[in-house]
């Protein structure tokens, strides 16, 4: 019998040992160390539990209680102020010094952003302690802009931003500010330099200025990594820990007591591990919506 | 043209006019260019002022800390700060620490990174798209919400609390490396690999001999941003580590902090210990940062 002759197939090849190992070793680890913690936080979301005694399954009970305590609702609003107040102007700030030092001859570029990097580097306990100090009414910032202005006879009292219920949130955030505003410069930066020169030679030949060049070339360009970091600005603000934990440590009263210390304090130091997890299972479903509502607005409104 | 650099390049009107008015415009560009460099000279102070502030009052007694009168230089040049941070943070041992964790840390992931770019890169399997959308998809994941779990794992059934395998363990493939990696390998034409698989050389040798030195530039951004990252980390060695001779930097620093004592120049001086080799370890490898975050896609 004839053969009938058919298209050859590609064949299943056998994978190299390396394809092997690596890929099954990257999907063991991530396995182990995402999935699994992610479905167990789940899990613990619906247990009460506090690691030594025994699990009491408690049903959708952590998250009913959610809606009763006021230190969580509170917490939500603190970081729901933080994070929507930070990360526009954070971005803003960061997309304008990188629009400037893209228009700078390439030495002076490198020595201010140089400088300004320095923050990023700096661990969040070090720029705790400089700000600390620096925050301080008596020996800091306020006072001595309380010492210039009444030289200039103008009554002024500055104090610590920390100390007062008001401002303490709006002293992280400027401190959170500063520590990153080198790196979303840096990452404008990057962007900018990527953007063809002959665009904005013809936009100069055209007539265009700075403010125009920069609306109508710059601006829709960087559009996709104002996405990007604006996506990851929030996560990443909304998880910011460090500062509140050693500086303000919530306070004072719970004006600075944010979501992710909350989470901490509950876990660690009331030992409400299922409470904890299912705080963090809304924090995930946040980050979640935002992300993708931002990525929708995006597509519907930014793709020609 | 050749005078005016890529300047007026593409542009084609008579010349003589082009020269003139580029050249003029050039030289108001360059004023202006200046212009915003000394225009910018206090904002950029002002990001350095804490720097500044730190370092110059790790020299000053307390009395002149927290005098009335602002002073910016020490008018007395005191050590004594030093002495007591030197002698009682064990600033020493949580920078050994700190160094080990990290750079263990940072090796393995720069492997896994060139290995695993390399896998998504150059090589197909069933199941690629499927395990690289899983990578990535860890990356949109906050660290919070596996963080309570991790931390059961790791302290009740792994039973790693106050090891520093507990600190290096989350680190070993980092989703973030292994993106970059396989963006650079992607860019790259395969006749290389080919021709050396046609002499018979295996994947481990290929990767090895050809993939790790092509790949050596990403690498090294990976590795510095991934070295300042680990060395950085504070919330997970929080939770991990108790025992005092196995805290990271950061752990030492707060229990300073914490156990505060009557005279701030002594949290200042170990702040300065603390930081001055980070900040020489950052000027060195700078330009390296530069590239791994030109090379992270920030094209979206």
């Amino acid at each position: 019998m004839a053969t009938v002759a058919r298209a050859p197939r590609p064949r299943w090849r056998r994978p190299s040992s390396f394809v092997l190992v690596v890929a099954l070793a990257l999907l063991i680890y991530y396995m182990l160390f995402f999935t699994a913690p992610f479905i167990a936080a789940l899990v613990i979301g619906f247990l009460n539990w506090d690691l030594l005694s025994t699990v009491v399954p408690v049903g959708f009970d952590n998250y009913v209680a959610m809606a009763d305590d006021r230190t969580f609702k509170n917490a939500l609003k603190v970081s729901a102020i933080f994070v929507g107040a930070y990360v526009p102007i954070a971005l803003s700030a960061q997309l304008i010094l990188g629009a400037i030092l893209a228009n700078m001859r390439t030495l002076p570029q490198k020595v201010y952003l140089t400088l300004f990097f320095l923050p990023v580097v700096t661990p969040w306990l070090i720029a705790v302690l400089m700000f600390g100090y620096l925050f301080n009414t008596q020996a800091g910032l306020p006072g001595m802009l309380n010492d210039i202005f009444s030289a200039l006879g103008i009554d002024t009292s500055f104090v610590n931003p920390l100390g007062s219920k008001d401002t303490a949130l709006l002293g992280i955030m400027g401190m959170t500010g500063w520590k990153f505003l080198g790196f979303g410069a840096l990452i404008f930066l990057v962007g900018i330099n990527e953007i063809p020169l002959t665009l904005y030679e013809a936009a100069r030949i055209d007539g265009a200025g700075a403010v125009r060049q920069f609306r109508h070339i710059t601006w829709p360009l960087i559009r996709p990594i104002m996405l990007a970091l604006s996506i990851t600005s929030f996560i990443g603000a909304l998880q910011i820990f460090d500062p509140f934990f050693v500086m303000t440590r919530g306070g004072p009263g719970d004006a600075t007591n944010v979501f992710s210390l909350y989470l901490y304090r509950q876990a660690f130091d009331q030992f409400r591990f299922g409470y904890a997890s299912a705080m963090a299972m809304v924090m995930f479903l946040i980050l979640l919506i935002l992300s993708v509502s931002q990525l929708a607005i995006a597509r519907t409104r930014w793709e020609y | 043209m050749g005078l005016l650099g890529t300047e007026s390049a593409n542009s084609a009107p008579t010349v003589a006019t082009i020269t003139l008015s580029t050249t003029r415009s050039k030289l108001r560009r360059d004023i202006a260019a200046w212009t915003l460099v000394v225009v910018f000279l206090p904002v950029s102070f002002a990001a350095a002022l804490p720097f500044f502030w730190m370092y110059l009052s790790s020299f000053k007694q307390a009395s002149e800390i927290y005098s009335v009168t602002i002073t910016w230089f020490p008018s007395k040049f005191y050590l004594g700060g030093y002495e007591y941070a030197i002698e009682h943070f064990q600033l020493v041992r949580a920078y050994s620490n700190s160094i080990l964790v990290s750079a263990i840390s940072v090796s393995a992931s720069v492997m896994t990174s060139a290995m695993a770019g390399f896998l998504f890169a150059k090589k197909q399997f069933w199941g690629k798209n499927l395990l690289f959308v899983f990578v990535l998809s860890t990356l949109m994941v906050p660290f919070f919400a596996i963080f309570i779990p991790s931390f059961v794992v790791y302290a009740v059934f792994l039973n790693l609390k106050n090891t520093y395998f507990a600190l290096i363990l989350p680190n070993i493939f980092t989703a973030f490396g292994i993106l970059i990696t396989r963006q650079f390998l992607h860019s790259i034409p395969g006749e290389m690999i080919d021709s050396a698989t046609v002499d018979g050389a295996g994947d481990w040798r290929v990767f090895w001999h050809i993939i790790l030195p092509l790949s050596k530039s990403v690498l090294a951004a990976i590795a510095i941003l991934q070295f300042l990252g680990a060395f950085n980390e504070f919330l997970w060695p929080l939770v991990m580590i108790d025992s005092r001779d196995l805290y990271t930097l950061p752990l030492a620093l707060r229990k300073a902090f914490a156990a505060q004592g009557p005279d701030p120049s002594r949290l200042l001086a170990g702040a300065v210990l603390s930081l001055t080799p980070i900040l020489i370890f950052f000027l060195i490898f700078q330009r390296h940062i530069v590239r791994g975050i030109s090379l992270t896609g920030v094209k979206g």
